[in-house]
């Protein structure tokens, strides 16, 4: 009777909890509500390509379905990095011909990225960085890239500075995290316009999440585009320091001076058992 | 050697054949944990008096036989030999050396020195056994020579001993 | 005038055989653990010795306890400057071989070692490291003046007494030793408390009991160096310090500490005392011919209704004023003066007293001729160039205190700072005590005389009566006068208990344990 009672019980909490997230599925309003293929296309992918504007970072989109078969599109699209890993040909071919930068997997449904390629049937030349256009800077602003980088001057929206998870050779900034790419060459690996665009609309999943609610300034991006470019071009001048046997002998007498120290602060202590003198005296067994 | 200790000397007749020495009395008197046949030889009571079952000693004899606390020593006459660590005492009188209770030479012994690095000693060995006939009869537990076995015991052990320092401790 | 109260404890001196019931009691129940074996948060010492840990009363060495500058008092060898400077290092913990490495024996060796010429021994080794230790310290090492010229001699009580005086308490007919069992005291101005640098030790509000809290210790050890007892241990294993806990859960649930439950010689009593926590800063720093007196007079009297006011007013239960009211603490401290604290110069301000021994004045040494009696003296007895003859005659009442065998200085260097007066004064309380008891059932005692013996002491028929009574007759009930633990008030402070009322026994119920499934 016991046993039964419990089954049914745990049948019961099994239907309960499976309805509820059936009713959360068809429920859910993104699921509900189709994006537009303009407004996928501005959400991330103009960071990198335009749409008749000419090649950014990655290739111009224009009539990309043309070129491509669907199937083989929806694939990249979602999974671009391990399809180069495999060597399918055209997908190795893309990623040497545009400085081996990969393209980020997107989250994109097979719809959503059908609804892309519709959008870019017709050229849409707006939103989308100007490529090779010169940028006045000044000194102050990369002075600013630099310590926006380094999170001295926080940023006016109040993201989270680059050096959470980039490093930048330079002696002007203290190292930064790990956790993403080293950005030291970034400027030639993509240009101007591309390191500016992706400021401007992150396309790599994490870094969308981490600037969503919180985007760059138009004056930030320029100064953070700035420090990386002096950064880029200065990078053989900013090498890490080596200080030679200079580093050791200071450790070395360092710790000198702190054992002297704490000798001195500690000459008064107890050295030993009070009984030191009887246990000496004492015959040792074999 | 006085006429005096001679007299005293029927359990060493043997052992003063060595040279003349420090003859003591040895005695066993009650130990606070040795109400008649209470054994200490447990950890806790182990650990409670100094490991063993040592043999107390004047602070004048252990001068004299140049003996300190806590050395190992051996009680000896010409029936045994007894290994264990010295407790040098300002309470016991000069003359006289206090073994409280029955050493198991199981527990924690060094082999004997004068005896040639032979596990000697326990017990009873350096008292004379009388054995009364009855102890013979039956081949009970009595009379087996065991751990902890229960042989005819000497009540009271007065007898004289000479005890020496061990310079080697061998176990 | 803030009342609280303190669950307090008298220990008998002249009533300790040194069985150390009490000793492993506690070890078995407490701290047969792992890291706790050096551990003996109860422990009984031969006086004159050096103890344990040696030398513990040796506060040039150890740095325990309080002292005193100016009008305030600091800790000697914690507190905050000296934490700071001392944070990697504390240099003036006992070590292990002060304590003692604690040992057991091979017995598997017995059994298990190849055939051989010689029978296998169970060599001693190492319950920390496992390996063949000699031994050479231990809990009771010194026990009975065991090693004399290496402890006795060197106990830090001596050192205030002549080389003459020190001499003569180690000849043999004059010797004299007994027994001092030791726990936490429980002090009203704890070093360790104030030492800990974590906040983990604390007094218990209801009955005084000091604590260290296990979750929040962080193994700084101040309290081993702050406490001028040595009655804080470091456990190696768990990284945490650890104290003599009254046995708490014994208390609360009506039961005697284990130590005192199992006390053969029955010379341990418990009970509560009130007093004035007020008091507590300038007792503990007034001058030290006054700190027994001090400490004596913070203890309030629990029939005074001004007192019973201001308790209840505090909180104190009803039960805990009733239970003062029939402490034998408070009698033998207050009421009779009977007993002292131990080391008050240390100015922790202990709250375990001990009844000064006795046993050594009882009998003195008179001058008289031993010749005649050494011409009959067996030939290997010990002879003594002196003309001393050790005497148990009554005739001057108390005239044997001064010349007892245990000098009143060595008395007084335990139990009072120093002051010969304070321990002379209970001295002869007890004496006075012992020689109308004479009188009432020896009978070779004038009742003339033992009233003059009693009166002098300050004491009269009636009380003498009922000191003999709670010394020598008391039952369970009078040794052990303990409050109600009043959990329910501790609960009360934590959740509101209108929501758990009426939920007993009712409602749900986790699945019970069932043969088979």
């Amino acid at each position: 009777m016991h046993k039964l009672a419990e089954g049914f019980s745990v049948s019961a909490t099994v239907l309960f909890v499976g309805s509820i997230m059936v009713a959360g599925v068809l429920l859910h309003p993104d699921v509900a509500q189709a994006k537009t293929g303009e407004e996928i296309f501005q959400s991330g992918c103009n960071a990198c390509h335009t749409i008749g504007g000419g090649r950014l970072v990655g290739p111009d989109l224009l009539g990309v379905s043309e070129r491509r078969t669907e199937e083989w599109l929806v694939k990249f699209v979602q999974h671009s990095q391990a399809m180069v890993e495999a060597g399918d040909p055209v997908a190795v071919g893309l990623f040497e011909e545009h400085n081996k930068v990969t393209m980020p997997d997107q989250a994109l449904t097979k719809a959503e990225v059908l609804a892309v390629m519709e959008y870019a049937k017709t050229p849409h030349v707006i939103g989308a960085a100007q490529p090779d256009e010169p940028v006045a800077l000044t000194e102050e602003d990369i002075v600013l890239g630099q310590d926006l980088f380094e999170g001295s001057v926080r940023l006016s929206n109040g993201g989270p500075a680059c050096n959470s998870c980039h490093d930048v050779t330079n002696d002007a900034v203290i190292g930064g995290g790990i956790l993403a790419k080293e950005l030291t060459s970034v400027f030639s690996r993509l240009g101007g316009p591309g390191v500016r665009a992706i400021l401007g609309s992150p396309p790599f999943p994490v870094m969308q999440e981490a600037y969503k609610d919180e985007p760059l300034t138009e004056l930030e991006v320029k100064a953070l585009v700035g420090f990386l470019e002096q950064a880029d071009s200065e990078q053989s001048l900013h090498q890490p320091r080596d200080y030679g046997i200079g580093l050791f002998t200071s450790g070395v007498v360092g710790s000198g001076i702190l054992l002297a120290f704490y000798s001195l602060l500690w000459r008064r202590r107890k050295r030993s058992s009070v009984n030191q003198s009887i246990y000496d005296r004492q015959v040792k067994s074999t | 050697m006085t006429s005096r200790r001679r007299s005293r000397a029927g359990d060493l007749k043997e052992t003063l054949k060595g040279g003349d020495a420090r003859i003591l009395n040895c005695l066993t008197p009650h130990g606070k944990w040795h109400i008649h046949s209470t054994y200490m030889e447990n950890h806790r009571m182990l650990t409670l008096s100094r490991g063993c079952e040592p043999v107390w000693m004047s602070e004048v004899d252990a001068a004299e036989l140049e003996i300190k606390d806590n050395d190992w020593v051996e009680v000896y006459n010409d029936h045994g030999v007894y290994c264990a660590r010295a407790s040098v005492s300002a309470r016991i009188p000069k003359g006289v050396c206090i073994v409280y209770h029955v050493p198991e030479r199981t527990v924690g012994i060094p082999k004997s020195q004068v005896r040639g690095g032979k596990r000697a000693g326990g017990h009873n060995s350096f008292t004379r056994i009388h054995l009364k006939p009855n102890y013979l009869a039956g081949g009970y537990g009595q009379f087996s020579y065991h751990f902890n076995y229960w042989g005819p015991i000497a009540p009271n052990r007065d007898t004289h001993v000479i005890v020496k320092r061990m310079d080697k401790v061998v176990f | 005038m803030d009342v609280r109260s303190q669950i307090s404890m008298v220990f008998h001196l002249d009533k300790c055989i040194g069985c150390h019931t009490c000793s492993v009691a506690c070890k078995n129940i407490w701290t047969d653990r792992k890291g706790a074996e050096y551990m003996w948060w109860n422990n009984v010492e031969t006086k004159p010795g050096t103890g344990y840990p040696g030398k513990w009363e040796d506060q040039e060495i150890y740095k325990g306890g309080w002292k005193k500058d100016g009008d305030k008092i600091y800790l000697k060898g914690a507190g905050r400057p000296k934490s700071l400077t001392n944070i990697f290092h504390n240099p003036h913990l006992p070590k292990i071989d002060d304590y003692y490495e604690p040992f057991t024996y091979k017995y598997l060796d017995l059994i298990e070692s190849p055939a051989g010429d010689d029978q296998p021994t169970a060599r001693p080794i190492s319950m920390i490291t496992g390996e063949p230790m000699d031994i050479k310290m231990g809990p009771n090492w010194d026990d009975d003046l065991s090693g004399s010229p290496d402890y006795a001699r060197n106990d830090p009580n001596l050192t205030k007494l002549s080389p003459a005086e020190q001499e003569a308490m180690f000849q043999l007919e004059r010797m004299a030793f007994f027994y001092l069992p030791r726990i936490c005291n429980h002090c009203l101005n704890p070093a360790c408390v104030a030492a800990c640098p974590s906040q983990a030790i604390y007094k218990r509000g209801e009955d005084g009991v000091v604590l260290i809290n296990q979750n929040v210790c962080r193994a700084w050890r101040m309290c081993v160096t702050a406490c001028p007892y040595k009655k804080t241990y470091y456990n190696w294993n768990t990284g945490k310090s650890e104290k003599c806990i009254l046995c708490y859960p014994r208390i609360e649930s009506g039961h005697a500490p284990a130590c005192m439950h199992s006390c053969v010689g029955r010379i341990r009593y418990l009970g509560v005392l009130l007093y004035d926590a007020d008091q507590i800063e300038s007792v503990a720093s007034s001058d030290e011919e006054s700190l027994v007196d001090q400490q004596m007079n913070m203890i309030l009297d629990p029939f005074d209704p001004e007192v019973i006011a201001a308790a209840k007013a505090n909180g104190v239960a009803d039960s805990t004023i009733d239970a003062a009211q029939y402490s034998p603490t408070y009698k033998f401290v207050k009421t009779w003066g009977l007993a002292l604290p131990l080391h008050p110069e240390f100015r922790t301000l202990p709250m375990l007293f001990y009844v000064p021994p006795l046993l050594p004045v009882m009998a003195s040494v008179r001058d008289v001729s031993n010749e005649a009696q050494q011409e009959k003296l067996n030939p290997i007895a010990k002879q003594w160039p002196d003309n001393w003859l050790y005497d148990t005659s009554t005739e001057e009442i108390f005239g044997t205190i001064d010349q007892a065998r245990f000098p009143l200085e060595y008395m007084a260097n335990l139990f009072s700072a120093g002051d010969t007066s304070k321990v002379k004064e209970r001295i002869m309380k007890l004496m006075a005590v012992r020689i109308y008891r004479r009188h009432k059932t020896v009978g070779d005692i004038s009742e003339e005389k033992s009233n003059e013996a009693l009166s002098t002491a300050g004491l009269t028929p009636e009380l003498a009566d009922a000191i003999y009574y709670l010394t020598s007759l008391p039952k369970f009930d009078d040794r052990f006068v303990i409050p109600a633990a009043h959990r329910e008030q501790a609960i009360e402070m934590m959740e509101f208990t209108g929501d758990v009322k009426g939920n007993t026994g009712f409602g749900f119920k986790d699945k019970s344990a069932e043969r088979g499934s």
